[in-house]
């Protein structure tokens, strides 16, 4: 709000002109925080109240829930228009499309089934199977979107969006085509994957051979190969792309049949999925994870927000966690790492006490995993997903931060006197809306702020050693993470973290998406007292 | 969220959500100068559709839909705001002068007597003003928008204009 003159002074639409805009990177926080508080909200509607292309602009237009009127206009010209498709062929196949039935399923079984042209869509925590008509199976992975119609000779999907694995039916006279922007791959049984990106799209075979048309030329791929239709793409090992599914055993099998005859002649691209963390350990097998030679778990209903936990002296103790916390600690991820997992893991409360004497915390965090898994019929996964992020870049200012003196002093000896705290070598001093750090890599500041703002923040500095950071903003109460300090008697009119950010320490959040390793759960239930 | 069954329906609230949001919140930002403020216009209006069926103008144009939703909520958020001020102005104004008197103040009485000004036209010359000035949007492009002429678009902005003139100067004491 930087205005020069009084009101009256200035043109009323100059001062419309100046009013505040809010930065990108915060807008799209705040963005986020509505959207997930309007997640619990939204409708259920039937299915078949959804057809059309949900990113139309005209998508409302077919909306049933209310129709506008079709102006004359618009009718006619749609008349003309299927005249005309008649004259050429068209409007019959379209008459045949409409026979041709997909069903839905999830893990529950068949929902619901889909006409042809009908949109398939799945969001971030939903992965569906669709049975197609000649009883083919296409897999759908979160976040994807396609559709199926006929084709002169059998099947198409249409894959917009996302990733697929069919399990193609054997085709008696016909084929099984998948579409994308910018490739077809046409079988006759087999099974396969496809994925589509910004950037292009991508195949892989698991069992027989498939055929792939981009633009003008044609290959063939039989397994384990893949290919990409952009060579800046990454090719993931293709035992990664299928550990999604429900069905990952049996695809998994395949590969591993496949390796040994054709390892010599055919190898699959080993391609590092970029690491932006350490990922979520895959959770071991219980039996083989230590666990404590006593637990006890018990609800707590005391309705209070306040946690307490202790790890010292060969004892866990946790006084009115969430189960959220619990995982947080066993499996060290963040909240926004846990996906798939009910509200209620956030809102309701246990006391846990348990020993492993001798144990340090780095052996009872599986201890921890192992009384999640017992108690809490806890079952999980590990998957790399594309999920928003900030990327932590220098700001047009130039960087701020300086990399003072500090003290070193050997572990578990007393500071000398007179010398307060933050004097010393990583020290990490957190208030209401304040941190102070000394001595830390970058990666450390990146780390903290993941925390305050609930998303993973990425170093992107490029700024190499150690600095010392003072970083003063104002909380905002109704953030997650800083929830309890609520009480905490704040200026309204203080800077929100991202100006801070900016204006003290010369750097800047920028919004983006990255892969990053969460952790899936796939099951979960409260736990009885003992 | 979590029932698969709807899952297409989720998926397509959602994308309307992402496509509008920025449009919503930038306005109710822009108007409020308060995050707080532009949040919960951004999750009101959302609300609204979750609570009722799909509003006809919603179909025919959602930008003008969401863009004059955003307008409505925010000036209605300031004229709440107003009421409580009657109460409480005097105090709120002297600390924001002694948190910075040459700035803060300043700025922020201008754009609360701009916007309080705004509140009083008549709704739809509110949000051609906004969409002419804060988002730049061309005579043409808010007359499609509207379904109007770019005539009617155009005679609406020189009487909104008028007309903010005057309650800007008859809120400033000054002379017409």
């Amino acid at each position: 709000m930087n205005h020069d003159a009084k009101p009256g002074a200035q043109n009323p639409e100059q001062l419309i002109a100046q009013s505040p805009v809010p930065s990108q990177a915060e807008m799209e926080f705040r963005i986020d925080r509505v959207w997930e508080r309007l997640g619990s909200g939204i409708p259920l509607q039937s299915s078949t109240d959804l057809k059309g292309d949900p990113a139309s602009e005209t998508d409302w237009h077919s909306n049933p829930i209310k129709r506008p009127m079709l102006r004359p206009v618009v009718i006619l010209a749609c008349a003309v228009v299927t005249i005309a498709a008649a004259w050429f062929g068209i409007a019959r196949r379209f008459v045949t499309n409409r026979n041709v039935y997909a069903i839905v399923e999830n893990e529950d079984g068949p929902q619901y089934r889909v006409a042809a042209g009908q949109i398939v869509a799945t969001d971030v925590w939903t992965r569906l199977a669709v049975t197609l008509p000649d009883g083919s199976r296409v897999e759908m992975r979160p976040q994807s979107q396609l559709s199926v119609s006929t084709a002169s000779d059998g099947l198409r999907v249409r894959l917009d969006k996302g990733g697929i694995i069919v399990t193609a039916a054997r085709q008696r006279s016909g084929h099984l085509y998948v579409d994308t922007k910018d490739v077809t791959v046409s079988v006759v049984g087999t099974v396969f994957l496809v994925g589509v990106e910004d950037a292009g799209s991508r195949v892989g075979v698991l069992e027989g051979k498939v055929q792939v048309k981009q633009g003008e030329s044609t290959r063939m791929l039989v397994p384990p190969g893949q290919m990409v239709t952009n060579p800046m793409m990454e090719l993931p090992a293709l035992r990664e792309q299928v550990a999604w599914s429900r069905y990952a055993k049996e695809h998994l099998a395949l590969l591993q049949q496949d390796a040994a005859p054709i390892a010599a002649k055919q190898t699959e691209k080993p391609v590092q999925i970029t690491q932006t963390q350490a990922p979520p350990k895959p959770p071991a097998p219980a039996a083989a994870r230590p666990q404590f030679e006593v637990a006890s778990v018990k609800r707590n209903n005391s309705g209070g927000q306040g946690m307490r936990f202790d790890n010292r002296g060969g004892r866990y103790s946790a006084a009115n966690a969430s189960l959220k916390f619990l995982i947080q600690q066993a499996y060290k991820v963040q909240p926004f790492q846990i996906i798939g997992a009910p509200a209620w893991i956030d809102s309701e409360r246990y006391d846990i006490e348990a020993k492993a004497e001798g144990a340090e915390w780095n052996q009872m965090a599986p201890m921890l995993q192992s009384l999640i898994e017992e108690r809490f019929k806890g079952a999980m996964h590990g998957e790399t997903r594309d999920l928003p992020v900030y990327f932590l870049t220098v700001a047009k200012t130039g960087s701020k931060l300086k990399a003072g003196p500090c003290l070193t002093r050997e572990p578990n000896t007393p500071a000398p006197p007179n010398q307060p705290q933050s004097a010393f070598c990583g020290y990490v001093g957190i208030g209401s809306g304040s941190v102070i750090l000394t001595g830390q890599r970058i990666e450390n500041l990146a780390d903290f702020l993941s925390g305050i703002l609930n998303r993973k923040v990425l170093d992107r500095t490029g700024l190499p050693g150690a600095f010392d950071v003072d970083l003063k903003w104002t909380p905002d109460i109704s953030t997650p993470s800083v929830k309890q300090e609520a009480a905490a008697p704040s200026a309204s009119d203080g800077p929100s973290i991202f100006t801070a950010i900016e204006e003290q320490l010369g750097l800047k959040l920028e919004s983006g998406k990255a892969p990053i390793d969460v952790l899936v759960i796939d099951h979960i239930d409260h736990a009885s007292d003992n | 969220m979590s029932a698969v069954v709807t899952s297409d329906s989720v998926q397509r609230y959602e994308e309307i959500f992402k496509r509008h949001a920025p449009l919503i919140y930038r306005t109710a930002y822009g108007i409020t100068g308060s995050h707080e403020d532009a949040e919960d216009a951004l999750q009101g209006i959302f609300l609204g559709l979750i609570r009722r069926d799909v509003p006809a103008d919603l179909a025919r144009h959602p930008e003008a839909y969401f863009h004059r939703a955003a307008v409505n909520k925010s000036l209605n958020l300031l004229r709440a705001r107003r009421r409580r001020r009657l109460v409480d102005d005097d105090a709120a104004l002297e600390q924001t002068a002694a948190d910075d008197p040459h700035t803060t103040a300043d700025s922020e009485l201008r754009h609360r007597q701009l916007y309080d000004a705004i509140a009083e036209l008549k709704p739809d010359h509110a949000q051609i003003l906004i969409l002419r000035y804060m988002h730049g949007k061309t005579e043409t492009e808010i007359a499609k928008m509207f379904g109007v002429s770019r005539g009617t678009i155009a005679v609406k902005l020189f009487r909104s204009r008028a007309r903010l003139r005057k309650l800007l100067r008859a809120r400033l004491g000054e002379k017409p």
